[in-house]
């Protein structure tokens, strides 16, 4: 008898297996069913958590509690004070931290050594705590170390030993503040930094001027000129301790270069006419300057090391007070080559020079950020000067400030701060220097032991 | 043929037995069967009222006015005998005028029909007030409670129990998923949330082109279950200061009150810390 294939039977016909086998089809298929079902209605719910999106914040001060430093003896307790009390004021005057009451501490010593209680920091919203020690090395030098915690997520965020003669106690709490300040907010420090600017006493007709130097809270005043010639506009090399200014010694302007390190001073080079605005390239190489000639002023770039000289523009306009871009390839000036002042970005070529300004008034003194993001300058409107930042291609043009008289910004070297002084009215008024931060909120004077004006911010001290 | 013949017989003997019926009931007197004769008085208002409330005499140990508004009400409307017997069913009322309104009722020699209710509602009453006699007795397992009115431990630790075995029964949410997905308004909640926690030190250089994504496990409770986890970390310094400020505003936030319906859905969370819009100007 011919064996039919089981594939050709009826389903009737077929052997008990095969219809076993169908079942087992069935019965895969609704497997394969329900497993669809759960995998794209119960799996993708664990699988893929919700998610939300965070896009605004508070914009608020930090709390920081910084309780007073451990001591190895008695004897270091006024100075671990100071160092803390510099590091705090620091802080707090950046307008990012705002430092906690002692006295409401609930752990009121704390060792460098250990980790502090983090429940009593949190309980009064502190988030970070900068723990600390002062003791003397065999030499008499300081020694100072410290530590800061997150108290929120329990971790040590860094930490330094620093040792240093006695009289740099300042400094000390300068570079802790530098690093506490960059640990939490990601950018680099500005504290442990010098302003060079003009000293100014006398009266309002009888003016003397001289050249001084601060630390960028103002303390630690010094004289670098004896006031007998004028001097203005000093700039601060932005690699060595080093300033440049013009200086009227002898009866003609010079642009003269000034050593902080060994106080020698040497003049730039002798240029025909006038020379006006020095500044220093980024490699602090090269200086850029106008030059008046003719009833013209016109752009030039000088080398220090070869001497050469190049000019970057021909008009009969005038061009000056010119900025070097962080990238060294760009500078900005300010022009009236069109109609009113302006202000104009050129590469090193000097060709077709572009205006960034747009707005209503009158641009001066601009000063390309070191970050780069921004140029600041002093804008003349209605009677009002008033200071503000712009992109590099003139959008986002922001006012921080305005008052009588606000004149000559310079930027902090992380490019956060702006200092820059006003005038106050009166026969009895005169200039102060001021500091503002690019939120345009954080405005503050800069304690000077006289009138003080044409502020240049110098680098990080190394 | 003989179909209809057998229907037609089928249905002529119901209906004849139908008639047959009619009639028996026709022919029986429609007549109350003999027994005593009982004349009934009908109450006036005034007097449902001192029945309901303890009687002529009785003290009523409820506020009339508190007690039983709604049976008040109903006093206006239902006539006086049925006002009756649903006022001495009441409770509430004391033992005087229950004995009273038993006096009264068996004085005016009700129906017999309503003689067996009210027996009924006598022994209920006395069974209300042995109960009531027994509650008052001493009961040494009660002396903790009778000392300290306080709840116990235990019965605190059942209530924790029994409102945990409530959240974890809301927790696993509805089978079709839909009634318990977050809703706009759950999402809007935590952005706004976390927005007020998130404390941001702004202007820093390219922090604006970072974003940082935290993976939180929640509890029931709305409380972090476990440490939160970067997700994309950043290697420069402002994206780590960025991403310390993100988990900083995550765990200073907690607890999150989302509905606990839906803790399905977010028992794990994605939230993306986008720092963009803090710059705009």
């Amino acid at each position: 008898m011919r064996k039919i294939p089981e594939q050709n039977m009826r389903l009737s016909e077929r052997p008990l297996r095969m219809i076993g086998e169908l079942h087992m089809l069935k019965f895969l298929s609704v497997n394969i069913l329900i497993a669809f079902i759960l995998f794209y209605n119960i799996l993708p719910a664990a699988s893929a958590p919700a998610e939300v999106r965070i896009t605004k914040g508070r914009i608020k001060a930090l709390q920081v509690a910084i309780p007073d430093f451990e001591v190895s003896s008695s004897e270091m307790r006024e100075m671990a004070n100071k160092i803390t009390g510099v590091v705090a004021s620091d802080l707090e005057k950046s307008g990012l931290f705002r430092l906690i009451d002692k006295a409401a501490f609930i752990q009121k010593r704390v060792s460098v050594d250990t980790a502090p209680n983090f429940k009593d920091w949190r309980l009064i919203n502190a988030k970070g705590v900068v723990v600390g020690r002062v003791s003397l090395t065999g030499q008499g030098d300081i020694k100072a170390e410290f530590r800061l915690w997150d108290v929120v997520l329990n971790k040590p965020l860094t930490g330094q030993v620093f040792t240093a003669k006695r009289e740099n106690w300042r400094r000390i709490g300068h570079i802790i503040a530098d690093v506490v300040y960059e640990r939490l907010t990601g950018e680099t420090g500005y504290f442990d930094t010098r302003v060079v600017y003009v000293d100014e006493t006398g009266p309002k007709n009888k003016r003397v001027k001289r050249l001084a130097i601060m630390d960028q809270d103002g303390a630690n005043v010094r004289l670098l000129t004896d006031g007998g010639s004028l001097v203005l506009t000093p700039r601060f090399s932005p690699t060595r301790q080093e300033i440049t200014y013009m200086s009227y010694e002898g009866g003609t302007p010079r642009v003269l270069l000034y050593n902080l390190d060994n106080g020698q001073r040497r003049v730039v080079g002798n240029f025909p006419g006038m020379t006006f605005a020095p500044r220093f390239s980024p490699d602090g190489q090269k200086i850029i300057m106008s030059l008046t000639k003719e009833g013209s002023s016109n752009l030039f770039l000088m080398d220090l090391r070869t001497r050469q000289t190049t000019q970057l523009t021909d008009s009969e306009a005038i061009n000056t007070a010119p900025s070097f871009a962080p990238n060294g390839r760009n500078v900005v000036f300010e022009s009236d080559r069109e109609r009113g002042q302006q202000l104009y970005v050129t590469d090193l070529s000097g060709v077709a020079p572009r205006r960034i300004s747009s707005g209503e008034g009158r641009y001066s003194t601009p000063v390309w950020s070191p970050r780069g993001d921004y140029i600041a300058f002093t804008k003349q409107l209605e009677g009002r000067f008033l200071i503000g930042v712009m992109r590099p291609d003139g959008t986002g043009e922001r006012i921080l400030t305005e008052g009588y008289h606000n004149e000559g910004p310079t930027w902090s070297p992380n490019g956060r701060v702006l200092m820059f002084f006003r005038e106050s009215r009166g026969p009895n008024g005169g200039p102060r220097l001021y500091s503002v931060d690019l939120t345009g909120y954080n405005e503050r004077e800069v304690p000077t032991p006289s009138f003080g004006s044409d502020p240049a911010w110098g680098p990080l001290i190394k | 043929m003989s179909k209809a013949l057998i229907i037609s017989v089928i249905m002529h003997g119901m209906f004849a037995s139908v008639l047959a019926v009619m009639g028996y009931t026709f022919h029986v007197p429609n007549t109350l069967p003999p027994g005593k004769h009982i004349p009934v008085n009908i109450m006036t208002r005034g007097e449902f009222t001192k029945v309901k409330f303890g009687g002529e005499n009785g003290k009523d140990t409820d506020k009339p006015a508190k007690a039983k508004p709604v049976a008040k009400k109903q006093s206006k409307r239902k006539k006086p005998r049925k006002a009756i017997r649903e006022a001495t069913t009441k409770k509430k009322t004391t033992q005087a005028s229950e004995k009273k309104a038993v006096k009264k009722a068996k004085a005016s020699k009700k129906v017999k029909k309503k003689a067996p209710k009210k027996k009924k509602v006598l022994v209920e009453k006395k069974k209300n007030r042995d109960a009531r006699k027994a509650k008052k007795e001493f009961n040494p397992d009660q002396i903790a409670a009778l000392l300290d009115k306080q709840p116990s431990d235990r019965d605190k630790l059942d209530d924790k129990k029994k409102k945990e075995d409530k959240n974890r029964e809301l927790a696993k949410g509805s089978d079709d998923g839909e009634a318990d997905k977050l809703t706009a308004d759950d999402y809007t909640y935590v952005a706004s949330r976390v927005s007020s926690c998130w404390n941001m030190p702004i202007g820093q250089l390219g922090a604006e082109n970072i974003e940082v994504k935290v993976h939180l496990k929640l509890k029931v409770d709305g409380t972090l279950a476990s440490k939160p986890q970067i997700r994309a970390s950043s290697n420069n310094i402002v994206g780590k200061v960025v991403e310390e400020t993100a988990v900083r505003a995550v765990i200073a936030c907690q607890p999150y009150k989302l509905p606990v319906s839906k803790y399905r859905n977010w028992k794990d969370m994605v939230l993306i810390f986008d720092p963009k819009d803090m710059y705009r100007e």
